[in-house]
């Protein structure tokens, strides 16, 4: 299921939190269980067979956490990390890297291997990330004696369970079992939807529009002039901020609805003055997850300047081939680490230059890399380089135009054209994208990001009349109508 | 009351005023005709871009007593030629690119609605016969308008689309004075129809090439899936309205997609999936079938054709009228047979009459005086009917003076500016040439009659059937009396190459 579905807002949610109150006053463990199956049921909304691959992972996990506390033996407890380390990173290898270890070994080899073509269960990379933290804070001593129930919540808590932000079990299982946040706090409630409804309209409004621009950029790369492709690529970087931040804005403001604090995931990671920066503000429980437990392990910076730069070039590595099962992700992994590096090694240089120089290179860069992290491949993403380099500046194709020309913008163009007798889009074809790009860099670079507006809340009429019209807006954009056109001509 | 609470309060307060007002705009407005029928006073759009949110609509909310259901191709049937070759009120109901599936999903609201439909025509093309049978379009449709569902209805209601583009289109539309358009002229044909063989034969190369076409079966089992379309979309259909008569028809799809199917190796597959659907559709009392696939003189001539399929209003009447008449029905005894003339007709065809061949010289001519090789070289076989269009005087050039004198066009027209010229050629005797005067019409061409306007239009037809293709300068048809058809069609340039061209408005 979708935060931004019908289904979900008008049904789901309401259902769950009405449930989850109501329960808690007869019983919290109810109350938690309420909430356990319905976050079962927002997974297997999308495909039930995954269903039960997460239950599976969950009771396996449980049991392997069980017996390495109850295992004497050090050697003992190591041998039981490492199968449960194994098994976990088996079963998100076999579904999210198979096709793309096959793929390459067959290109290599000329072998003919079949490749699966398995859908990734979501989220799969979020929660083996997550229940992977307990498993080695488990191995650690450092996890008390969890029941099976509030284990379970602790993976599946619906809000976090698809797209992060990555929770550790000392983050939400002491929140659950706190008698203070058993019962519907206005306060918080009022918080989680101003946070809700603030990523909503970040996702449906911003994410969802400028996307389709960047998407019809990426297809149609070989017929791109260089000024589409500088806008294609800005329409990406502000695409995935708006989704992924928006995203993890919906999640903190449900999470803050129940009451539970989910930890800032987006730190407004755009107004960053060196890439080191931008990694301590962009998707931040996955750099904690990386530093604990792969930086650290590594040797983090304990073992010499070398050894240190070695580590952190392969964190990113590792990084980037989360993100995807592709070269391109790796690449993209690698440019962040060798920016990193470079960050790191010349930092009282870097840090002479003046700050705007160093946002335009730190912005820029970051538009760059995004290249490989979208295109379909390293090709594509050449091509598009290729494309900027052209200098070939011309018109922006109508067809990019036409993304950003919203239902509600026609008809005031058309209100305006038949009673004022102008027709701004036809003079200005181009005022909508440029409204909405000058909007979106606007809004990442001086509007407040959604955990500062939460802490700085104050609630008032105008707060409440934003916080309906985004919910209503976003709720009205959901559906669409489809134009079939008939190209068999 | 805490300040949080009374925010609280205010946000849903707001957002329940905001939904109630927008979504009750869209249920009043209703421009889709979901709820109700078009009402007195607004001014409603129907897009045929989008018939399928209003197909369900109108099924429900028009009066009529027969529906005809189908995909584009059957856009060619017009509820004037059922009023008058059945005495029938028939409302058109069709779907561009839709399934079986969808056909039996708009049949049903049609007989659930309050109207007493006594009749129904189900038009089943060829080329979706065999896609799957759980499947509606070739595309997404959207089933909330179609299903009574009241929970999916916030697709509809909560819509930002439907409120300001459709029914902020209707207010807008009311506000400029306009007026709501008959059903049958929003769901004529969308697109800008030229019925031109060039233009069908450009959609065979297509379709041969595109993947997702109408001639790519990658991955589709047709015989199976038509199977599964005939019992479990078509058949229990029938069967749940017994008092209903179902007329089938099974259109006349070009000869160039069934040449499409042939060199794709699924002709015979296409052929079963046929001899499934009518077997079993026969086997039905209140069923009955019409085959117009063997009908030669449609499918042969591809001028009937602006693509691979679809076929102009005038032969949807036509297929209409012999309907009434009872013509090209089918039944338990004949179908077999006519089955096999129909794989009869497309094995044995001369395809060569389209791309040209030893049998069918003219057409591998690419200019003026090849062209006049192949006819002079066997000039009793042709008849030729040529036409200027050409805006104002023109000149006509040495060299297309010289060329067409070679066949004994032009010989004694007078030099210098003409206004407009036609002439007819019958083997080697010059039935007519005119400079300027009034239109001809004329039986010229094996009995056919033909037309030729003196407006400098270029307009030339035969037998009713215009094959013209409107080049600037001069328009070439080519008859075949060997092969009984056009062969071919062409414009010759003004200009003093004698270049000719094929395309459609060539040189304009």
């Amino acid at each position: 299921m979708l935060f931004n579905s019908y289904i979900f807002v008008l049904l789901f949610l309401p259902l769950a939190l009405a449930g989850y109150f109501l329960l808690n006053r007869l019983n919290h463990q109810v109350g938690k269980a309420w909430l356990l199956g319905m976050s079962l049921w927002f997974y297997a909304y999308f495909n039930f067979s995954y269903f039960y691959i997460i239950v599976a992972s969950i009771v396996l996990n449980y049991l392997m956490n069980r017996l390495i506390t109850r295992m004497q033996s050090r050697q003992g407890r190591i041998a039981l990390l490492i199968l449960t380390l194994c098994i976990n990173l088996g079963v998100l290898f076999y579904y999210k890297y198979y096709d793309f270890f096959v793929g390459n070994i067959n290109a290599v080899f000329g072998t003919g291997f079949v490749l699966r073509r398995l859908v990734i269960p979501l989220g799969i990379s979020f929660f083996t990330f997550q229940q992977l933290s307990y498993i080695i804070d488990s191995y650690r001593g450092e996890v008390p004696a969890y029941n099976m129930l509030d284990y379970a919540l602790f993976v599946t808590f619906f809000p976090q369970l698809i797209a992060g932000p990555i929770v550790t079990h000392d983050e939400i299982v002491p929140q659950f079992a706190d008698p203070s946040k058993k019962r519907l706090n206005a306060e918080n409630f009022t918080k989680g939807l101003t946070a809700f409804a603030f990523g909503l309209g970040k996702k449906v409004l911003m994410a969802d529009i400028i996307g389709q621009a960047a998407d019809w950029g990426f297809a149609s790369v070989g017929m791109l002039n260089t000024t589409e492709a500088l806008l294609v690529v800005l329409c990406y970087t502000l695409q995935i901020y708006f989704d992924f931040s928006g995203y993890c804005d919906m999640a903190t403001g449900i999470g803050l609805m129940f009451n539970i604090d989910l930890p800032m995931n987006f730190e407004s990671p755009y107004r960053s003055f060196s890439i080191q920066e931008f990694w301590k503000r962009w998707h931040r429980t996955l750099t904690r997850f990386f530093t604990r437990y792969l930086y650290i392990p590594l040797g983090g910076n304990r073992k010499g300047e070398a050894r240190t730069y070695i580590n952190i070039f392969v964190v990113f590595l590792v990084s980037g081939l989360w993100h995807g099962a592709s070269w391109t992700f790796v690449l993209w992994g690698a440019m962040h680490g060798a920016a990193s590096l470079l960050n790191r090694r010349f930092e009282k240089q870097y840090n002479r230059l003046h700050a705007g120089l160093r946002w335009l290179l730190t912005f820029g860069f970051i538009n760059f890399a995004w290249i490989y992290f979208r295109a379909e491949s390293i090709g594509a993403a050449n091509l598009m380089v290729v494309k900027l380099l052209r200098l070939d500046f011309g018109a922006v194709n109508p067809a990019m135009l036409s993304v950003f020309r919203l239902p509600g913008i026609e008809l005031a163009n058309r209100l305006l054209s038949t009673f004022a007798g102008v027709d701004l889009l036809g003079k200005v074809p181009a005022l909508p994208m440029m409204l909405c790009l000058a909007f979106g860099i606007f809004a990442i670079l001086a509007m407040k990001n959604t955990n500062e507006r939460v802490l700085a809340y104050k609630p008032s009429t105008g707060i409440a009349l934003v916080t309906a019209v985004l919910l209503v807006w976003c709720l009205f954009s959901f559906s669409d109508v489809s134009i079939f056109l008939y190209f068999n001509f | 009351m805490d300040k949080y609470k009374k925010t609280l309060i205010k946000i849903a307060a707001i957002a329940l005023a905001l939904l109630v007002l927008c979504a009750g705009a869209i249920a009043a407005i209703d421009p889709f005709f979901h709820y109700h029928a078009p009402l007195e006073g607004l001014a409603y759009t129907i897009d045929s871009e989008t018939r399928f949110y209003y197909t369900p609509g109108l099924a429900r909310h028009s009066s009529y007593d027969s529906i005809l259901v189908g995909s584009s191709v059957a856009a060619a049937f017009k509820p004037q030629a059922f009023a008058e070759h059945m005495g029938l009120n028939t409302h058109l109901a069709t779907v561009d690119a839709s399934y079986p599936k969808n056909h039996a999903l708009v049949t049903e609201i049609a007989l659930e609605s309050d109207n007493d439909v006594n009749t129904v025509f189900i038009v089943l093309d060829l080329q979706y016969l065999g896609m799957p049978a759980d499947q509606y379009h070739d595309g997404d449709i959207p089933l909330y308008l179609y299903d009574d569902d009241p929970f999916n209805d916030t697709q509809y209601l909560l819509n930002k689309q439907v409120l300001f583009t459709y029914a902020g289109g209707v207010l807008l539309k009311t506000a400029q004075g306009g007026s709501t358009p008959s059903v049958e002229n929003a769901f004529g044909r969308p697109w800008d129809v030229i019925f031109k063989e060039v233009r069908t034969l450009q959609s065979y190369e297509e379709q041969m090439t595109v993947p997702g076409s109408l001639l790519d079966f990658s991955g589709v089992d047709g015989v199976q899936n038509a199977r599964r379309n005939l019992d479990e979309n078509l058949a229990p259909l029938v069967q749940a309205y017994p008092e209903v008569s179902f007329k089938f028809i099974f259109p006349p799809i070009s000869m160039a997609y069934l040449y499409g199917l042939m060199q794709k190796g699924y002709f015979n597959t296409a052929l079963e999936e046929l001899a499934a659907v009518i077997e079993g559709l026969l086997g039905l009392p209140n069923a009955e079938a019409y085959f117009f696939l063997g009908m030669e003189e449609v499918v042969a001539n591809l001028y009937h054709y602006a693509d691979v399929v679809h076929f102009p209003d005038p032969v949807g009447e036509r297929l209409v009228a012999l309907m009434a008449q009872g013509k090209y029905r089918l039944t338990k005894e004949n179908w077999r047979a006519k089955l096999d003339d129909f794989a009869a007709l497309v094995q044995n065809f001369n395809y060569e009459v389209y791309f040209g061949g030893d049998s069918v010289p003219t057409k591998l001519a690419d200019d003026l005086p090849a062209l006049v090789d192949a006819l002079a070289e066997n000039l009793d076989r042709y008849v030729v009917l040529a036409g200027s269009n050409c805006s104002g005087a023109f000149e006509v050039p040495a060299v297309v003076r010289e060329q067409l004198g070679r066949i004994g066009l032009m010989r004694e027209l007078p030099a210098g500016e003409a206004q407009s010229y036609i002439a007819v050629l019958d083997g080697a005797d010059v039935v007519l040439e005119q400079v300027g005067g009034d239109d001809v019409a004329m039986v010229a061409v094996d009995g056919l009659p033909c037309a030729l306007d003196a407006a400098g239009t270029g307009y030339l037809s035969i037998g009713g059937v215009d094959y013209s293709i409107y080049g600037t300068g001069f328009n070439l048809v080519v008859y075949d009396k060997l092969q009984g058809c056009v062969v071919d069609s062409v414009a010759v340039q003004c200009a003093a190459m004698p270049k000719i061209s094929r395309s459609l408005f060539a040189f304009g």
